[in-house]
C-alpha cells in the first residue's frame, strides 16, 4: 500500500521535466519554420519579368522578319514570315490536301512547310541555344468552323506544357482576308 | 551523508551534460546560420547583378541611337534601325558559326572609334561596366559591339587584369531594319546580348 502513494514532490519534477522537453519541441519546430520561410522565399518577379519580355520578343520579331524566298519561277523576294507566308498558308492550309501556295511557294515547298522550317530554325538558333525550352503555335480561327492548327513548333528539349510555370508571348493576331483570323502564340518555359 | 553526496554529483553531472548538449545545439544553430548568411549574401548580389543586366538591356533596348523611328511615328518595339547602328559603330564582324552566346567578343571589333567610344563617359554612366553586342542571325550572321567596358585593375608589375568575377547575360530578340534595300524596309533577324560585369 506504502509503494503506492504519489509523492507530490517527485510529480512536480517530472511535470518540469515535460514542460523542459515541449519548450525544446517548440524552440526546434520555430527553428524548422524560420529555416523553410527562409529558404522558400525567393524572388522570381525579375526572372518571370525577363521571359514574358523575351517571349514577346521572339514572337514579333519572328513574325516581322523578312525572308529570303526564291519562287519556282526563279524570282527573288523577300515576303514578312508571319503576315505573308503564313497568311498564305492560311489561305492554302496543307493539311486539307493543298499541295501548292497561293504567292509563295519558297525553295519549291509548300509556304506551311517553309514557314516551319524557317520558325524552327530562328528559335533553336536564339531560345535554344540559351537553353531555353518553347512551344510555338499558329492557329486558324474561322467563324464558321473549328480552330486549324497551322503550325505546331516545340523546342529539341521539350515543350511547355500547362503543368509548367511558363510564360506567353500574347495572341498575335493577323486578318487573313475572307478566312479569318490567325493566331500565334509562343510559350516559353525553363 | 555519503549517499547525498552521490545524489548531488550525480545531478552535478546531468545538469553539465545537459548544458553541454545546450551549447552544442547553439554551436549548431550559429554555424548553420552563418552559413545560411553567407549563402544569401552571394544569392543577392547575384540577384543584383541580374537586375543590373535587365535594366542596361532595357536601356540599351531603348536607345535612341539605335532604334527604329520614322518620322514623328512611334518608335518601333524590339528593333534596330541598320543606318543608325552602321554608323554608330565602327564595323560589323561575321560569326564564324552563328548565334552561338559564347562567342560574344571581349575585347573590341575594331581599332578605329566608334560614336559609343568617342563618347564612353556618357555611356558608362548608362551602361556601367557591361558588354552589348548586336548579333545578326537571319540571312547573314553577323555582328556589331555597341560598348565594352570591364573593371579592371594594376597589377605590382603594372599589368592590366580583369577585376570582375561574376558575368550575368541577357538576351533579348530583336529585328533589325534595313532601309536601303530596296523599296520597303527588310527586316533582319538577331538579338542584343548584354553582359554586366561584377
Amino acid at each position: 500500500m506504502k509503494s503506492l502513494r504519489i509523492d507530490p514532490l517527485k510529480t512536480k519534477k517530472a511535470q518540469m521535466e515535460i514542460i523542459g522537453l515541449v519548450v525544446i519541441v517548440i524552440l526546434l519546430t520555430l527553428g524548422m519554420l524560420f529555416l523553410a520561410m527562409f529558404a522558400l522565399n525567393e524572388d522570381t518577379s525579375k526572372k518571370i519579368f525577363t521571359r514574358k519580355g523575351l517571349a514577346t520578343s521572339t514572337a514579333t520579331a519572328l513574325l516581322k522578319t523578312n525572308v529570303e524566298c526564291i519562287q519556282q519561277s526563279g524570282e527573288k523576294n523577300y515576303p514578312s514570315l508571319g503576315k505573308d507566308v503564313l497568311e498564305d498558308c492560311a489561305k492554302n492550309p496543307q493539311s486539307q490536301g493543298n499541295s501548292f501556295c497561293t504567292i509563295y511557294s519558297c525553295d519549291h515547298k509548300h509556304c506551311c512547310e517553309y514557314f516551319k522550317e524557317q520558325t524552327t530554325h530562328f528559335l533553336e538558333s536564339t531560345l535554344g541555344k540559351w537553353n531555353k525550352k518553347y512551344e510555338f503555335e499558329a492557329k486558324l480561327i474561322s467563324p464558321h468552323a473549328q480552330p486549324l492548327t497551322l503550325s505546331s513548333i516545340k523546342s529539341s528539349k521539350g515543350g511547355c506544357p500547362k503543368t509548367k510555370p511558363r510564360d506567353t508571348s500574347g495572341l498575335n493576331p493577323i486578318t487573313v482576308e475572307g478566312s479569318g483570323l490567325i493566331e500565334t502564340v509562343l510559350y516559353l518555359c525553363d | 551523508m555519503n549517499t547525498f553526496n552521490k545524489k548531488a554529483q550525480l545531478h552535478i553531472t546531468e545538469t553539465i551534460a545537459v548544458l553541454f548538449i545546450f551549447f552544442i545545439l547553439i554551436a549548431f544553430g550559429l554555424i548553420f546560420y552563418a552559413r545560411y548568411q553567407q549563402t544569401a549574401a552571394q544569392e543577392k548580389q547575384e540577384q543584383l547583378l541580374a537586375s543590373r543586366a535587365m535594366d542596361t538591356t532595357v536601356k540599351a533596348l531603348f536607345l535612341p541611337e539605335l532604334m527604329c523611328t520614322k518620322g514623328e511615328a512611334e518608335h518601333e518595339d524590339n528593333c534596330v534601325d541598320l543606318i543608325k547602328l552602321n554608323s554608330a559603330t565602327t564595323s560589323s564582324l561575321p560569326l564564324s558559326s552563328p548565334t552561338s552566346p559564347d562567342q560574344t567578343p571581349q575585347e573590341p571589333l575594331s581599332n578605329t572609334k566608334s560614336h559609343f567610344q568617342d563618347n564612353s563617359d556618357y555611356y558608362f554612366q548608362l551602361f556601367s561596366y557591361s558588354n552589348i553586342t548586336i548579333i545578326e542571325v537571319y540571312p547573314t550572321p553577323q555582328q556589331w559591339q555597341i560598348y565594352n567596358k570591364q573593371k579592371t585593375k594594376k597589377t605590382s608589375d603594372s599589368k592590366t587584369i580583369k577585376d570582375w568575377t561574376r558575368k550575368e547575360p541577357t538576351y533579348f530578340t530583336i529585328t533589325l531594319r534595313d532601309d536601303l534595300a530596296g523599296s520597303n524596309s527588310q527586316y533582319r533577324y538577331g538579338y542584343l546580348v548584354v553582359e554586366a560585369y561584377s
